[in-house]
């Protein structure tokens, strides 16, 4: 293979069109995504938001808002921060840009049929991988065609060092691949219904240690990837250390995957393996901390820029929360504290520390970032992005903090005993009508948070018109500042 | 820049992986399947995996097209199916939930959030009609619940063929239905949803054999039971548990 | 269980499979690590943290 290096390159080289594509994505699902997170907070405090028709009950909403988030919003952001990253890192333009619109429309595809089925009340029910099997058999096409791409790419690369970010978006593209043909195996019965290989334990098994690595690999390692390049990006320095980010990354893919059996605990899952899931879990506390110091460290000297420049903002506060849920897990799985917070509300707050906190600000900071790279103008409202940030931060707290509080309520609630040996509280009933407080508050936070990402796009689009109206007459020469 | 192609490095993680692609990818590929193989695949094992006991029977026709809809209505969402050895557990619902109970569970439904109550012992619980009630208006018979009502249970009806298609499906993919069971699918619905119906029929309420209400009482009258009534035999292994009081059981249910 | 799976589980021996792919990643791990410390590639590191800083005419 022959490596240029060039150190200067033009940056007409590179496809940006496909990641304004997964840009505009990311912003449209995202709104759309905690819309349906909000509403069903409210369905949970008010039950007759549920509005008395079979589409929009919580039992069919709540998978479309898990999905919604996950793989559109959090989906199209790592797409959009790759082609970006991965273009400039490796110095050259993506394999084949018709793969690469392939994959944008394809998974856009299937966003919108996951949107129209799970409302139908078609799943599969296992969280996270509920979409039926048609669509499933979908997604393993457009996934090989990214990673065809991806590996092209890599393989016509003009520098011959791999940046760390890229090792973990590697991690990213083999391993989703791995858990989702693994776990959708199943036998087709009808075109919308399926029934999977491995029946009970098993299948319980297998579905958390996809469920679990989703988050590892779907809302960790890319972003970690992000992290890696827009961070000293946006900080204009290089990442504290560099040592430490090769350790920490083969540390962390060889843990993570172990991990999925905490999920399990005190469940009919053979003790050998809840043992392994729960040894893991603790120790993958360590590569977590490795990859949340240097994100932190690498802000080194630059602490002055935080308190002015809201893509630091929210860099900060996103590694920050990486830090405490990747921190606040490992305690969970350990069996004593599962105990309690299993079946709990404080599941959700624990989810949400890491999908409010770390992914949502992170892409939210990389958006940010990038609307000006992409569309040749600064941002339209630089203050709007500030209020952004409060309301995004503050709407985290109320949220991680109420559902902590009903979560530790439920549990002690549901175990507590009392003297005679009978259960204090014997109707579930009682349990249920004290969370309304908490329930009110938690929605209260999920709003500001919705209000704050919608302050976003209102704020993206004015960019982008303006952009666009000033450059109606197409310039021939590479836009370089 | 990083490095040169003139560069005098000739060490064999620069030379060979990095520089190398494929290489790092193939060892990435094998960091992330370790973990996987060795708790996945010992649980097909005999030895290693969970117990596939014979006191459990696969789901009647009729429980399948329930637990479809269950499944369709995203029950599970709010509702586990999963008893965990705790004293405050077992005063609550009744017997912890057995591994082999799930044998037949395809796909398994033990939920990951208790909204509302856990049901792996909810068969035989309640009569029939309270769970028509409860499914028709959820506050008439649990006031104060934050369930939505489904009242499209009570009209919609299940399709034989649909049903004969999942059972067909499962037994492809390892339910042991006998060839009998298959080819009468329409007969063992009919037998257990009329007996069902005139269930009902008997308190009060009055319905058809196809509706789907029908076919998800079966199913929620059916959870636990295999289960509770091998524990009663003496055929599974004891709780593990303290000693329960078993006034205290009683008095609470 | 699905008795093709299972046949197929059961013709694994897992204990020195295992055993291998312990021993490997160890020392997979040691020796990555020992590379990533080792003084003589200090410079390398620094220059390739640098890569996201230079990356053409969008700064």
């Amino acid at each position: 293979m022959e490596y240029t290096n060039p150190t200067k390159v033009d940056e007409s080289i590179y496809d940006d069109d496909i990641v304004r594509m997964f840009f505009g994505a990311t912003v449209l699902w995202g709104v759309v995504g905690m819309l349906v997170g909000v509403v069903i907070a409210l369905q949970l405090a008010w039950w007759p938001a549920n509005l008395g028709l079979p589409w929009t009950t919580f039992g069919r909403l709540r998978p479309l808002h898990t999905n919604a988030v996950i793989f559109a919003f959090a989906g199209n952001i790592c797409f959009a921060g790759i082609y970006y990253s991965m273009q400039r890192l490796l110095k050259t333009r993506m394999w084949s840009d018709k793969l690469s619109r392939i994959h944008f429309w394809g998974w856009q595809a299937i966003i919108v049929a996951a949107a129209i089925t799970l409302p139908l009340g078609l799943t599969q029910s296992k969280e996270y991988a509920e979409l039926i099997w048609p669509i499933d058999v979908v997604i393993a096409v457009v996934w090989v065609v990214f990673a065809v791409n991806f590996f092209g790419t890599l393989a016509t690369r003009r520098v011959k060092h791999i940046y760390v970010a890229i090792w973990f978006y590697i991690s990213f593209v083999i391993t989703i691949a791995v858990l989702h043909i693994v776990n959708s195996l199943a036998i087709p019965a009808t075109l919308f219904r399926s029934y999977p290989l491995y029946s009970g334990m098993t299948d319980a098994l297998v579905q958390w240690w996809y469920g679990h690595n989703a988050v590892g690999f779907f809302l960790t390692t890319p972003f970690l990837g992000l992290m890696y390049y827009f961070l000293p990006r946006a900080a204009e320095r290089p990442v504290y250390s560099y040592r430490l980010s090769i350790v920490h990354f083969w540390a962390l893919v060889f843990l993570y995957i172990w991990t999925g059996p905490h999920h399990l605990l005190y469940s009919g899952l053979p003790d050998w393996a809840q043992t392994l899931g729960v040894v893991f879990s603790v120790m993958l506390l360590a590569p977590s901390w490795g990859g949340m110091l240097n994100g932190l460290l690498t802000l080194r000297g630059a602490w002055h820029r935080v308190r002015t420049d809201p893509v630091l903002k929210f860099f900060v506060v996103a590694v920050s929360f990486y830090g405490m849920s990747t921190f606040e897990g490992p305690m969970m799985a350990i069996r004593a504290v599962n105990g309690l917070a299993h079946f709990t509300n404080w599941v959700i707050g624990h989810v949400h520390s890491g999908a409010l906190g770390w992914v949502g600000m992170m892409t939210f900071g990389t958006l940010y970032w990038l609307v000006p790279k992409l569309w040749k103008r600064e941002l339209a409202y630089p203050n709007m992005a500030t209020t952004h940030f409060w309301l995004a931060t503050i709407g985290i707290v109320l949220y991680t903090v109420s559902m902590w509080a009903a979560g530790l309520m439920e549990g002690l609630m549901w175990r507590a005993v009392d003297d005679r040996g009978l259960l204090a509280n014997p109707a579930f009933m009682d349990i249920v009508d004290r969370l309304d407080p908490f329930y009110g508050l938690r929605l209260l936070g999920g709003l500001l948070y919705l209000i704050g990402a919608v302050l976003m796009a209102w704020n993206l689009i004015k960019t982008i018109a303006a952009s666009r109206a000033e450059v109606r007459t197409p310039s021939a020469a590479p836009a370089v500042p | 820049m990083s490095d040169t192609k003139s560069g005098s490095d000739k060490g064999f993680h620069r030379r060979v992986l990095e520089s190398k692609a494929g290489l790092f990818t193939i060892v990435t590929t094998l960091a992330i399947s370790v973990g996987g193989i060795v708790e996945i695949v010992p649980m097909f094992t005999a030895t290693a995996g969970p117990e596939q006991p014979d006191w459990v029977t696969p789901y009647t026709p009729l429980e399948v097209a329930g637990r479809d809809i269950y499944v369709r209505e995203g029950c599970y969402v709010c509702h586990s199916q999963w008893v965990r050895p705790m004293r405050a557990e077992l005063i609550r619902y009744g017997e912890w939930s057995r591994a082999g109970e799930y044998r037949y569970d395809r796909p398994f439904l033990l939920g990951s959030r208790r909204i509302g109550p856990d049901l792996h012992r909810v068969g035989g619980k309640y009569p029939d009609a309270w769970h028509y009630e409860h499914m028709r208006d959820p506050r008439s018979t649990t006031p104060g619940s934050v369930m939505p009502p489904y009242p499209w249970l009570l009209e919609k009806t299940i399709d034989e063929d649909d049903v004969a298609a999942s059972v067909r499906a499962l037994k492809s993919v390892g339910t042991p239905y006998t060839d009998q069971q298959l080819a009468n699918v329409s007969e063992l619905l009919r037998v257990q949803s009329e007996a069902i119906v005139q269930r009902l029929a008997e308190t009060g309420v009055q319905t058809e054999p196809d509706r789907e209400i029908v076919a998800l009482i079966a199913y929620l009258q059916r959870l636990g039971v295999d289960g509770r009534r091998a524990i009663e035999q003496g055929l599974t292994s004891p709780s593990v548990a303290a000693p329960i009081d078993t006034t205290a059981r009683e008095e609470n249910q | 269980m699905n008795p093709l799976l299972r046949e197929a589980a059961e013709s694994i021996s897992l204990g020195w499979l295992a055993g291998l792919v312990t021993v490997f990643f160890l020392a997979w791990f040691i020796g990555w690590t020992w590379w990533a410390f080792s003084p003589k590639n200090k410079q390398k590191f620094e220059e390739a943290a640098r890569m996201p800083l230079s990356d053409g005419g969008d700064q």
